[in-house]
């Protein structure tokens, strides 16, 4: 945030995490001066829409008041949940897919929606475990929450490679599941590769340059979103701001590709 | 049939208090068993909260070194998980549980540094408030002004202790000090001006008065306070140091009432 404010750099928006301005004074101030040169997106965490016993009222007021304040462009968060009992579980935690978790994650959507006054973009987790008795695969659930409440998807591209990779998945057919018109927007980051159990098991950390497997994936993925807003996550071990810039140049000439090869379709 | 509260009461117990044993049946195995699945997820949830720790107590992490303060956090956060989704909140009970934790009973002084560390992390990210001039208190009478009660910069605080905690404290923050803990106590006024945080020592009757005086109290009260202390206690330079320090940033009481914004 330092390094936007000195420098100034031509970026073309910039997401932050919102529960780290709620109530931290010098960070919302910072925001407020990067807003005055670039649009600011909300990427949430901690709003726990799998959660069975519903939201938290006092966090949702909260997040309206900042998104209201800085005039936030997109609202996003996660298809996990992270509060049970009234604890906060500091994490994205894996939902099993069920009827009966598709009307939980609905409910608290539409409210989530309804309180915060904006269409929100719900995020592909990556995942670690699955459950028994999950019935509907990840891209179907996703298209019905987007179906049933109006709700746009973000497409993290890292976290269906990882998802992927870890269950055995094919990540190209999880993208064509996915329903092109709900996507609002898309996630490119990194992830480490470790072992358990002597499997391999890809852990998302947002810590490393995007692989090359992603970004193949990310051309598909834009061949059938078309033109979306892209971001490069980066949370951990942050490098200089140049780094950054390269990954979002790169997937920005992607994207000028894919939209030259699409033009190109449409003329023949 | 399996219902969702059912799974995430028993997510809650593997992540939180390591004990797997009611998520495992819920967990398809797919070649890593249940645990080494849950364990992935109970291990970011742990390393996260504590390294959220180690980044507010910094200097309690480096008295009692890396392992040590693992283990305890590890504890407090088993006993005291976050209740909050912003947390910004999470650790103000940290210094407690290392008071009535026995591993650290031999280090009497741990309790106090985290507080101070806390106070630390509170005052930096406290907000801001445009300060009174004390033009506002001209004219007062005595009894008015015996009553008037003033509101302190929110990036002001106070603490005491009986060990020299501001020394341990500044010993970990590159400076070569010497510290003596049977030297005592100490009485430190926190504050954030001009971005920068401060650590400054003051006497007992200046932090007799101010102290009180940022809890609350009214004038009268906070010089009653700081005589006590101090028979020479000067109410008159204390009361215009508040405001050249822009310390004052709303009162109540005197006629014209003003608030700072």
């Amino acid at each position: 945030m330092a390094e936007i404010l000195s420098d100034r750099p031509a970026l073309a928006w910039v997401e932050v995490h919102p529960e780290n301005y709620l109530r931290n004074h010098p960070a919302r101030a910072a925001l407020h001066q990067v807003r005055r040169d670039v649009p600011v997106s909300l990427h949430g965490v901690a709003l726990s829409l799998g959660s069975s016993e519903g939201l938290d009222r006092g966090h949702l007021r909260e997040l309206r008041a900042l998104a209201d304040e800085i005039g936030a462009g997109l609202v996003s968060e996660h298809l996990a949940w992270s509060r049970v009992g009234g604890i906060y579980v500091n994490d994205l935690l894996p939902l099993p897919y069920t009827e009966e978790t598709l009307d939980i994650v609905c409910r608290n959507v539409d409210q989530a929606q309804e309180a915060l006054g904006r269409r929100l973009l719900v995020e592909n987790p990556s995942s670690y475990l699955r459950f028994e008795h999950s019935c509907i695969a990840e891209p179907e659930f996703l298209a019905a929450i987007a179906a049933r409440t109006g709700c746009g998807l973000l497409c993290d591209v890292n976290n269906i490679f990882v998802t992927a990779e870890n269950f055995g998945l094919d990540p190209m057919a999880y993208i064509d599941a996915l329903p092109a018109a709900s996507i609002g927007e898309v996630h490119l980051s990194g992830h480490f590769r470790t072992a358990r159990e002597g499997q391999t098991l890809l852990i998302d950390d947002h810590g490393d340059l995007v692989c090359p497997e992603v970004w193949t994936l990310f051309r598909h993925a834009l061949r059938r979103f078309g033109p979306v807003p892209v971001m490069i996550e980066w949370d951990k071990a942050l490098p200089p701001l140049a780094v950054l810039q390269d990954e979002a140049a790169r997937a920005e000439t992607i994207a000028g590709e894919i939209i030259r090869e699409t033009c190109f379709d449409i003329a023949c | 049939m399996t219902s969702l509260a059912e799974v995430q009461s028993a997510f809650g117990c593997a992540v939180l208090a390591g004990d797997f044993s009611a998520l495992t049946r819920y967990v398809r195995t797919d070649g890593i068993s249940a645990a080494g699945r849950i364990g992935v997820y109970r291990n970011n949830v742990m390393t996260s909260l504590t390294s959220l720790l180690v980044e507010r107590f910094p200097v309690v992490e480096r008295l009692v070194g890396d392992g040590f303060f693992s283990f305890a956090a590890e504890g407090f956060i088993r006993t005291a998980p976050p209740d909050q989704a912003c947390l910004d909140s999470y650790g103000a009970e940290f210094p407690g549980f290392l008071a009535a934790f026995p591993p650290c009973a031999a280090l009497p002084y741990l309790p106090d540094v985290a507080r101070l560390e806390w106070k630390l992390f509170g005052v930096a990210r406290a907000a801001f408030a445009a300060p009174l001039t004390i033009a506002t208190l001209a004219g007062l009478d005595p009894e008015t002004a015996a009553n008037l009660r003033l509101r302190c910069d929110p990036a002001v605080d106070y603490l005491a202790s009986k060990w020299p905690v501001d020394r341990i404290w500044q010993a970990h923050q590159g400076e070569l000090v010497e510290v003596n803990i049977a030297a005592g106590s100490c009485r430190v006024e926190l504050r954030r001006y001009d971005g920068k945080l401060t650590i400054r020592t003051l006497k007992p009757a200046e932090f007799a008065f101010r102290s009180a005086l940022a809890a609350g109290s009214t004038l009268g009260d906070a010089v009653a306070l700081a005589l006590s202390e101090s028979g020479d206690f000067d109410f008159f330079q204390a009361l215009a140091t508040l405001f050249t320090e822009q310390w004052v940033i709303g009162q109540s009481g005197a006629a014209t009432s003003q608030e700072g914004s």
